[in-house]
C-alpha cells in the first residue's frame, strides 16, 4: 500500500511540476522571442503632417531575410492601412514590375496579363494601337541617366509606318505631354553652374515644372502606344537621328493583321520573301513557298523592321523558328550561338544545302534574332546584304509565363554564326543604300538588290 | 536508488526539466509566432521545388504580392543573365518589390523606407529646426529651403522658400574666418544638414541660388537655437476690438498658448476674431480636436476613418472651453493642410465663421511609421479625414500618383488671391495682405450688422 502510494505522490508531483514548469517554458520562450525582432516591432509614430514623423530610437539593425521584411510589411498592410485592400493582384503586379526595374536592365520586365496576349499577338503578327513594335532604351545625355521610349520597328502597312515613323525614332512627347525620361529639374543643376541668364533660368524651371506636372511615365506611353482604350488619334513627337528638330506625326490606333511571311515573284528565276517576324508558323510557310518555286536561281529576303523578339520556353521558341525557317531556305550549320556566362548554346540549321543566290534586305528595324539571321544568311549561304545598318541588339531574351502575367529576362547574348558578338552599331550592309520601305513602289532598296543579283549570275 | 526521497526528487527534476523544454520546444501557443511558423512553412514550400510553367496566355492564377515576388525571383535566379543574383542584390530588389507593391495603392504617401532612407529621414527631421532656422527639403538632387522660420537667423538674413542651396562654406569656431566652400548642388540633405549645423554663435555662410536671379546670392548667418514660436496675437483693430490669433503648428504647445492669447485679447475686450491658418502644416491631431472644440459649440467636428475603412465621427469636446458667439474669420490658403483643414472644415460645415483665402492643400491623411527589424521601415497611411458634412479633405490623385489639387482640401468661403507683394509669412506686413484687408472688412461689416 505504501508503495502504491508513493507511486501516486510520485505521479501527482509529476503532474503539478510539469504543469508549473510548462507555461513557465512557455514563457520563457515568448521571452525570447520578443526579445528577438523576427517580424516588426511596434513603434507607432503619428504625426499629422505625414512627411515628418520622428523616432525616439531605432533598435539595432537586425539580420533579417528579405523576404521576411516583405512579409512584415504586407501584414502591417492588411491589419493598419485606412482602406480594406479588396483586391491584391494589383498589389503583386506593382512588385513584380518595381522589382524587375531596380534591374535597370530595360529588356526585363513584367507584362501584365492584358500585356502578355498583346505581345504573344505581336509574334504572330496581329497589332492594336499605332503598329509598331516598341521599347524602352537606357542611355545618357548631358551626364543624366535617362529611359527613353524608341520605335524598334515600324509594322509594315500599319498606322505608325503609314504615318512615317521609323525604327529608331524617340517619342518625345505624346498627344503634348512630355515622356519622362528622367526628372528634368536635373536640368537646372547643369545650367546652374554656368552663369546663365535669367530669362533661361526662368525658362528652364518653368518648363521642367511643367514636364513633371503633366509628363506621361514611360510604362503609360508604352500602354498608349500599344494598347490605347479607343481609337483617337495621337499625336506624337518624335526624336529623329539626322533631324535637327523634332517631328510631329499623328497616327489612328487600329488593329490589323499582317502575314508573317510574304512571296512574290520579281521575275521568272527571282522570288522576293518577306519575313517580318520570327513566328512559329514561319519555317512551314517558308518551305512550302520554296518548294512551289524550286527554280529559283536568285531570292531577295526581306528582313526590313524585323524586330526579333524573345523566346519562348518550349518548341515555339524563336530560336527554333530563326533555325527551322533557314533550313527551310536550305541553310545548313550553326546560325548562332546563345551564351549565357559559360554555357553555349548552338542554334543549328539542317538545310539541304542548296540555297539559291541571295540578297538580304537590313534597316535599323532590323533587329536581335533578324540580326542574327542576316548575319547567318551572309556566313553561311554567301548572301549580299542591301540596306542601311541593322539596329545592333544582341541581347537574348526568354519570356517566362508567370502565375499572373509574364516577365521577359535577358537570358544572355546572341553570337552570329561566325561567334561574333553582333556590333552595337549594328550590321553594315554589303551595300548602303538609303530610303525605301517594305511594301513602297518604288522601293530603291529592294531594286538595287534585284541589280546586285543580276550581276551575280543570280536572275534573269 | 533505495532511497525513496532522492527517486522522488530525481523523478520531480526530470519532469520539471522535461516541462520546461516541453515548454520551450512545443508548439507555440502565441497566435502572433503561430502566424510567423505558419508563414515560414509555406515558404520553404515556395523554396522546395521550381515550378517552370508553360501555359497558355488565358491560365491566368491570381496569386499574392509574395509569391509573385518569390516567382519573378526564382526566374531570376534561373535565367537572368546579368548582374549576378547575390544576397546584396536581392535585398535591393526585395526593397524595389515592396515599394512596388505599396505603390499599387495609389497613395503616394504610403511607402516603404529602406534602412538608409528611413535613417537620414530621423536625421533630416531631426535637424531641421537646429542651426539657422530654415527648413529643408531634396528636389532634384539638389537641395532647397521649404521656409525659412520666422524670426530665424535664416529668415532676418533673407533666405526665401525655393532657394536652392549652392554652397556652404564653413567658418573658424574661434576667429570667425571662412576656411572652407562646399559646393553642394548634387549633394544629399544629410550632407548639407550636417555641413550647415553647428554650435550657437558661430558664422555659415550660405550660398543660395534664386529663381529670377542670375548669381548665388550669399548670405554669412550666426547660428542660433531655433524655437518657433506656435500662437502670436495681437489687436489688429484697436478701436472695433478685432483681435488676430496666428497658429503656426498643432503641436503640443499649441492649445495652451491660443488659450493664453484668447484670454489676453478678451482681457483687451475682443469683439471679433481673426484666426490665421495661413502656411499652418499641420501637426497633432489630438490638438486638432481640441482646438477645434473650442469653436464649436457642439456635434460633430471631424470624420475618422481607418483600418480597413471603418468610421466614426468624433464631436467636439464640451470639456474645451467655448470661443462663444463672436464674429470669426478664419484665413487660410494653399499652404494650411492637415491639422488646419481639419479645423477650417469644422468651422465652415457648422457655419460657425467665414473662410477667407485660397483653397488649401488637401491633405487629410495620416500616416504611422513602422519600424522594421532590418533597419528599414513601412510608412502607411493609417487614418483618413473627413469634414463632418462628409467630404474627403484628401486630394485625389492621377495615374501618375500626382495630386489633383482642389479635388480634397478646404475651399474658402471668400476667395482671395495673395498680392505678389506681400513676403510670404510676413504675418506682421498689414500693407500688402489683401487676404488679412478682406478679413478685416468682412468682420466689420458683420459687427455693423449686428449692431442695427
Amino acid at each position: 500500500l505504501k508503495s502504491i502510494l508513493r507511486g501516486v505522490a510520485k505521479a501527482v508531483g509529476v503532474i503539478l511540476v510539469v504543469a508549473v514548469v510548462f507555461p513557465l517554458g512557455m514563457w520563457l520562450r515568448s521571452w525570447v522571442d520578443s526579445r528577438r525582432p523576427v517580424g516588426i516591432s511596434y513603434q507607432q509614430l503619428t504625426d499629422a503632417r505625414g512627411g515628418s514623423a520622428q523616432a525616439d530610437s531605432v533598435g539595432p539593425a537586425v539580420a533579417v531575410k528579405p523576404a521576411e521584411t516583405f512579409s512584415a510589411v504586407l501584414d502591417i498592410m492588411r491589419s493598419e492601412y485606412v482602406e480594406k485592400i479588396e483586391d491584391e493582384s494589383k498589389l503583386s503586379a506593382g512588385a513584380v514590375r518595381t522589382m524587375l526595374y531596380a534591374l535597370d536592365d530595360p529588356a526585363t520586365r513584367y507584362w501584365t496579363p492584358e500585356q502578355y496576349r498583346i505581345l504573344l499577338d505581336q509574334m504572330e503578327g496581329e497589332y492594336r494601337g499605332i503598329g509598331a513594335v516598341v521599347g524602352v532604351v537606357k542611355t545618357k545625355r548631358n551626364g543624366i541617366e535617362q529611359r527613353r521610349v524608341t520605335v524598334v520597328a515600324p509594322i509594315p502597312g500599319g498606322p505608325a509606318a503609314k504615318a512615317g515613323v521609323l525604327a529608331g525614332d524617340t517619342v518625345v512627347e505624346i498627344d503634348g505631354r512630355w515622356v519622362i525620361a528622367y526628372d528634368p529639374r536635373l536640368d537646372l543643376n547643369r545650367l546652374a553652374l554656368r552663369n546663365m541668364p535669367e530669362a533661361e533660368y526662368r525658362r528652364v524651371l518653368k518648363d521642367a515644372t511643367k514636364k513633371l506636372t503633366d509628363g506621361i511615365s514611360w510604362p503609360r506611353a508604352l500602354e498608349r502606344l500599344v494598347s490605347p482604350k479607343d481609337e483617337t488619334p495621337i499625336r506624337l513627337t518624335l526624336e529623329r537621328a539626322g533631324e535637327s528638330a523634332p517631328i510631329t506625326v499623328t497616327v489612328k490606333p487600329e488593329s490589323f493583321k499582317v502575314s508573317p511571311v510574304a512571296y512574290r515573284q520579281m521575275s521568272q528565276q527571282v522570288g522576293y520573301l518577306r519575313i517580318g517576324v520570327f513566328s512559329p508558323g514561319v519555317p512551314e510557310e517558308v518551305r512550302r513557298i520554296l518548294s512551289e518555286h524550286s527554280d529559283l536561281k536568285g531570292l531577295v529576303v526581306d528582313l526590313r523592321d524585323n524586330p526579333g523578339g524573345p523566346d519562348l520556353d518550349g518548341p515555339q521558341g524563336v530560336s527554333r523558328s530563326l533555325a527551322a525557317a533557314l533550313s527551310a531556305l536550305g541553310i545548313k550549320g550553326r546560325v548562332g550561338t546563345i551564351v549565357k556566362g559559360t554555357s553555349k548554346r548552338p542554334i543549328i540549321a539542317t538545310g539541304n544545302g542548296k540555297v539559291p543566290r541571295m540578297a538580304v534586305l537590313l534597316n535599323r528595324g532590323t533587329a536581335n534574332v533578324a540580326e542574327v539571321a542576316a548575319a547567318a544568311c551572309d556566313s553561311l549561304a554567301n548572301a549580299v546584304t542591301v540596306g542601311t545598318p541593322s539596329r545592333g541588339d544582341g541581347t537574348y531574351q526568354k519570356l517566362v509565363k508567370l502565375k499572373t502575367g509574364a516577365m521577359t529576362v535577358t537570358g544572355g547574348k546572341w553570337l552570329t554564326s561566325e561567334e561574333k558578338p553582333l556590333p552595337s552599331t549594328g550590321l553594315t550592309p554589303d551595300v548602303a543604300v538609303a530610303g525605301g520601305k517594305v511594301g513602297a513602289d518604288p522601293d530603291p532598296v529592294l531594286a538595287r538588290a534585284l541589280a546586285v543579283l543580276a550581276k551575280r549570275g543570280g536572275g534573269a | 536508488m533505495k532511497a525513496v526521497p532522492r527517486g522522488y526528487w530525481y523523478t520531480l527534476k526530470l519532469a520539471a526539466v522535461i516541462g520546461l523544454l516541453l515548454g520551450i520546444a512545443g508548439p507555440n501557443l502565441n497566435p502572433e509566432a503561430q502566424h510567423r511558423f505558419a508563414e515560414e512553412s509555406r515558404r520553404s514550400a515556395w523554396d522546395s521545388g521550381i515550378e517552370t510553367v508553360h501555359a497558355s496566355p488565358n491560365d491566368e492564377v491570381s496569386v499574392g504580392p509574395l509569391e509573385a515576388y518569390q516567382e519573378a525571383l526564382d526566374v531570376l535566379r534561373r535565367e537572368y543573365a546579368g548582374t549576378v543574383i547575390n544576397d546584396k542584390q536581392i535585398t535591393k530588389l526585395t526593397y524595389a518589390a515592396i515599394q512596388g507593391a505599396l505603390s499599387a495603392l495609389n497613395d503616394p504617401f504610403t511607402g516603404f523606407l529602406d534602412p538608409d532612407d528611413w535613417l537620414s529621414m530621423q536625421q533630416t527631421t531631426q535637424g531641421s529646426f537646429e542651426g539657422i532656422g530654415a527648413v529643408l527639403e531634396p528636389f532634384g538632387r539638389d537641395v532647397r529651403v521649404v521656409r525659412p522660420i520666422p524670426g530665424s537667423p535664416a529668415f532676418k538674413a533673407g533666405l526665401k522658400p525655393g532657394d536652392i542651396i549652392f554652397s556652404v562654406g564653413t567658418h573658424d569656431p574661434d576667429t570667425g574666418k571662412l576656411i572652407k566652400t562646399t559646393p553642394t548642388l548634387g549633394t544629399d540633405i544629410n550632407t548639407v544638414v550636417k555641413l550647415i549645423k553647428g554650435p550657437r554663435g558661430t558664422k555659415v555662410t550660405v550660398t543660395v541660388l534664386r529663381n529670377g536671379v542670375s548669381k548665388p546670392i550669399r548670405f554669412v548667418i550666426v547660428r542660433q537655437n531655433i524655437e518657433p514660436p506656435v500662437v502670436s496675437y495681437w489687436m489688429e483693430d484697436q478701436d472695433r476690438k478685432i483681435g488676430r490669433i496666428v497658429l503656426n503648428e498643432f503641436n503640443e504647445r499649441a492649445d495652451s498658448q491660443f488659450e493664453r492669447a484668447w484670454n489676453d485679447l478678451k482681457r483687451q475686450g475682443l469683439k471679433a476674431l481673426i484666426f490665421d491658418l495661413r502656411f499652418n502644416p499641420g501637426g497633432l491631431f489630438d490638438v486638432a480636436v481640441r482646438i477645434g472644440s473650442r469653436f464649436i459649440e457642439q456635434g460633430p467636428l471631424v470624420i475618422v476613418q481607418e483600418k480597413n475603412g471603418q468610421r466614426h465621427t468624433l464631436y467636439a469636446s464640451s470639456r474645451v472651453p467655448k470661443i462663444g458667439d463672436i464674429p470669426l474669420v478664419v484665413l487660410i490658403n494653399e499652404s494650411s493642410a492637415s491639422a488646419s483643414e481639419i479645423v477650417a472644415g469644422a468651422i465652415k460645415d457648422h457655419k460657425r465663421g467665414i473662410l477667407v483665402g485660397q483653397h488649401t492643400f488637401g491633405k487629410g491623411l495620416v500616416q504611422t511609421i513602422f519600424p522594421l527589424a532590418d533597419g528599414s521601415a513601412l510608412r502607411l497611411t493609417t487614418s483618413k479625414y473627413f469634414t463632418p458634412s462628409g467630404h474627403d479633405i484628401n486630394n485625389k490623385y492621377d495615374e501618375e500618383h500626382r495630386p489633383l489639387f482642389g479635388t480634397g482640401g478646404i475651399k474658402p468661403d471668400i476667395e482671395v488671391e495673395q498680392s505678389p507683394d506681400w513676403v510670404d509669412q510676413q504675418f506682421e506686413d498689414k500693407e500688402h495682405d489683401t487676404q488679412l484687408k478682406k478679413a478685416l472688412e468682412v468682420l466689420r461689416t458683420q459687427m455693423t450688422a449686428r449692431a442695427r
